[in-house]
């Protein structure tokens, strides 16, 4: 194993996917906690610390973001990769919906709701949409 | 009529028995030109790719990825002024009727 934390292919294959998060510095603040680790640091808790570090950073700005990587903290490493590559594509996603004039129009944000209701096997679609508003409204 | 025109009829007439939110896109898509519908149609299907993914996720994780989804078109559309939450309150009331 490398001496160097940021060559450890753990440490680099997690870091790598916060790109979602590159704003304001977060990924500077994270690579100065790298910069500090030492040979033999538990790799799963330097991943945790380094998302609570993103996560204190982004909360109030984007809160959804901020919820979300506290959620998946409880997963392990792989699947938080691959969590944080299918929440990059949502938020790309989400961006690239909107129009120039930085507006979607009703009638995509219907369609969006229909073919979540249409896909949705289990439950209630319309409930857990419900359910998010409420609570990013509350 | 046009291609474009004959296969919107086409998509209306599979979709239209039940008000279904396709049939409702492709009617309104009949006021714009070509190049707008082709936008439109564009932004639509990355719908369906980005809904099947979301599907594919285990459930458990599912509820997480749409927060951050309605998040994030709530945070960066409408301008911004909660607009994009109350539009949904009134699709999911009207999908429940």
């Amino acid at each position: 194993m490398s001496d160097n934390p940021l060559e450890m292919p753990e440490v680099e294959k997690a870091l790598s996917e916060f790109s979602l998060l590159d704003v304001d510095g977060i990924i500077e603040k994270m690579q100065e906690r790298i910069s500090q680790a030492e040979k033999g640091d538990n790799i799963d808790d330097l991943v945790s610390e380094l998302t609570q570090i993103a996560i204190d950073d982004i909360d109030g700005r984007e809160p959804h973001l901020a919820e979300f990587l506290e959620a998946i903290q409880d997963f392990n490493i792989d699947d938080q990769t691959r969590l944080m590559t299918a929440a990059e594509v949502m938020a790309v996603t989400a961006q690239r919906l909107i129009l120039e004039k930085h507006d979607i129009p009703e009638i995509l944000l219907r369609y969006f709701v229909g073919t979540l209701e249409r896909f949705w096997e289990s439950g209630s679609a319309l409930d857990l949409l419900e359910d998010i508003i409420r609570d990013r409204r509350s | 009529m046009s291609d474009i025109d004959d296969q919107l009829d086409a998509i209306i007439g599979e979709y239209d028995t039940e008000g279904d939110h396709i049939a409702d896109f492709a009617k309104w898509m009949r006021r714009f030109d070509a190049p707008v519908m082709l936008e439109l149609v564009t932004k639509a299907k990355i719908i369906e790719h980005v809904v099947a993914a979301l599907i594919q996720e285990p459930e458990e994780q599912r509820f997480g990825l749409l927060r951050l989804l309605v998040g994030s078109l709530a945070d960066h559309g409408s301008h911004g002024d909660g607009d994009i939450f109350a539009d949904l309150c009134l699709i999911v009331d009207e999908r429940r009727l």
